[in-house]
């Protein structure tokens, strides 16, 4: 293998240096990159996510307060949940506008069926809206018996089609980051309460509204959903301390859960018990009761409100602190660019040209070539240390020369006398004088 | 109610017998067998921002500001606005919508 020149060897390290450094650099700013661009993701995600939260929630509200409308015995009730009934309508539609309108931007092809669910569930529902209007004109009697759990069937429906349309949704986005994984299942679970907590105030809007105990089945049913919400809220308390989120939901998390069990310990003994007034009416009317229900949900609501902020501050730090990897990254690659340059300008520069120099000019000396070594001004680096040796070196052989010059000069002179003398030479010791020497003879 | 926390404020419920024992709260509850220390205790929350709240009878026009009562056999609110806002205390539109307002009896009544 023939040996390759200093020049190309040292070429040869700090280009593969170079290219290795980058390449590790790219790497890491190529990784950052698409992190940020999923997380720039997952924060639209969690939009979306947080407009099925609030389309579900509305939903659940018309849902109620129409029930309420259907099984009411007096017109004065009706009246009074009229105007409730036209708001959550309005609600609910700009709601599921919304979020169907956010879906259209994802293509992801397992949630072509579950959005088609979804918008089958919503075709229905325009259509029960003009019915419920003209059975609640209708007196209590002529009302058709099966709309309500017609309309509470569909409405239900379309809430468990929503659902596992944003189940579907976001697990797409639960390799990004454990942390909003945890937040959006945090908003998950106060959703399954709000759903839960809203059937509950659904049936004992209907319990109030027709002055009615409440059959097994349905004390079963609320007794079911109650699990459901206390074991949510527990669960929901887990992620909120192991997510972080505590602390900046901390007093709303307290004022909905106090809500929550007041309003709970209020329904107990009349809703939760067989046979519990007695035959008695009921101490509120539906008014009321859908009053105080709407504020413990508007408590629910201001908790949602609270962690849908915290998300969005941690997703906006997470893509801060990203883009400010990114910058360092690209730093780091521009500054390991610049130095490689550099060492390769410097060795070039500074060592390889000088010796290449040096030895072309040593070879030109041993050519018997004149050759001239300048001493170096102001290198004192092992390169200035060579350039001052072979100065000097080179002084030692002009002065080696011009005595080799001068010798020969004085042999020739020597020999010149030599030849032209006549006798001999006489070798004369000035300090003894007695011994006089005489080529071809020895005095004693 | 105790511990529970409402606008992020933790409940707190205390039982007192005499005015001088109210002390600062936010929300004073009076039980129908006060009925008699009511004018005294009206004159003691003069001025403070106390919700005062009864079920007995003639409460909200004596002065009180939120009465409980019965009204075709359910839970009726009554609500003295005058009263609230001498206290400059504030009722949301919500719970004026369910109650009825009175106004106050006059002096001497």
């Amino acid at each position: 293998m023939p040996q390759l020149s200093l020049r190309r060897t040292l070429l040869l390290i700090v280009g593969t240096l170079t290219l290795f450094i980058t390449l590790l650099a790219a790497k890491d700013v190529y990784g950052d990159w698409q992190r940020l661009t999923r997380i720039r993701a997952l924060r639209d995600a969690a939009v979306s996510s947080d407009q099925f939260f609030d389309a579900t929630q509305k939903l659940a509200v018309e849902r109620d307060v129409a029930l309420s409308m259907l099984y009411a015995p007096d017109s004065e009730t009706i009246d009074e949940l009229r105007i409730r009934l036209k708001e959550s309508r309005q609600a609910a539609d700009a709601a599921l506008r919304a979020t169907v309108a956010e879906l259209k931007q994802y293509t992801f092809p397992d949630l072509v069926e579950l959005r088609r669910q979804v918008e089958t569930h919503l075709l229905v529902i325009p259509t029960l809206r003009p019915e419920i209007d003209h059975e609640v004109d209708l007196l209590p009697e002529q009302r058709n018996r099966n709309l309500p759990d017609r309309w509470s069937g569909e409405v239900t429906a379309l809430m468990s089609a929503t659902e596992n349309l944003w189940i579907g949704f976001v697990s797409h986005f639960t390799d990004v980051d454990p942390i909003v994984t945890q937040h959006l299942l945090f908003k998950h679970l106060l959703r399954t309460i709000t759903d839960y907590t809203g059937r509950e105030r659904s049936l004992v809007g209907r319990l109030i509204a027709e002055n009615s105990d409440p059959t097994p089945e349905q004390i079963g049913q609320l007794l079911r959903g109650r699990g459901i919400v206390e074991t949510d809220w527990q669960m929901s308390r887990m992620l909120a301390d192991q997510s972080g989120l505590s602390p900046a939901i901390g007093p709303r998390y307290s004022d909905a859960s106090s809500h929550y069990f007041t309003m709970r310990d209020m329904l107990q003994n009349l809703f939760y018990v067989p046979d519990a007034r007695h035959g008695a009416t009921y101490p509120i009317g539906v008014d009321l009761w859908f009053e105080l229900s709407t504020q413990a949900s508007d408590s629910l609501g201001a908790l949602r409100e609270s962690s849908i902020s915290e998300t969005r501050n941690y997703v906006e730090g997470l893509i801060t602190a990203t883009q400010r990897e990114i910058t360092i990254q690209a730093s780091i690659f521009l500054l390991a660019l610049m130095l490689c340059a550099y060492s390769f300008t410097i060795i070039i520069g500074r060592v390889i040209r000088p010796i290449n120099n040096m030895a072309g000019a040593l070879l030109q000396a041993t050519r018997g070539e004149p050759v001239t070594f300048l001493p170096p001004t102001g290198r004192k680096d092992e390169i200035g240390i060579l350039a001052n040796v072979l100065h000097a070196f080179q002084q030692n052989v002009e002065h080696i020369k011009r005595t080799s010059v001068q010798l020969v000069t004085s042999q020739e002179h020597l020999r010149a006398v030599v030849d032209t003398a006549v006798d001999g030479v006489i070798l004369v010791e000035t300090r003894k004088p007695e011994s006089i020497a005489l080529p071809g003879f020895r005095l004693a | 109610m105790a511990g529970r926390t409402v606008n992020e404020q933790k409940i707190e419920v205390r039982s007192v017998t005499t005015a001088a024992d109210i002390g600062v709260c936010s929300l004073l509850f009076i039980h129908a067998d006060q009925k008699p220390n009511w004018p005294e205790l009206q004159r003691t929350l003069a001025g403070k921002s106390v919700l005062t709240v009864s079920d007995f009878e003639g409460f909200a026009v004596s002065g009180g500001m939120i009465e409980f009562t019965q009204l075709d056999s359910r839970i009726g609110v009554l609500i003295n606005t005058e009263a609230v806002t001498a206290a400059h205390l504030e009722v949301q539109d919500r719970l004026l919508k369910l109650a009825r307002t009175v106004t106050p009896a006059a002096p001497g009544r």
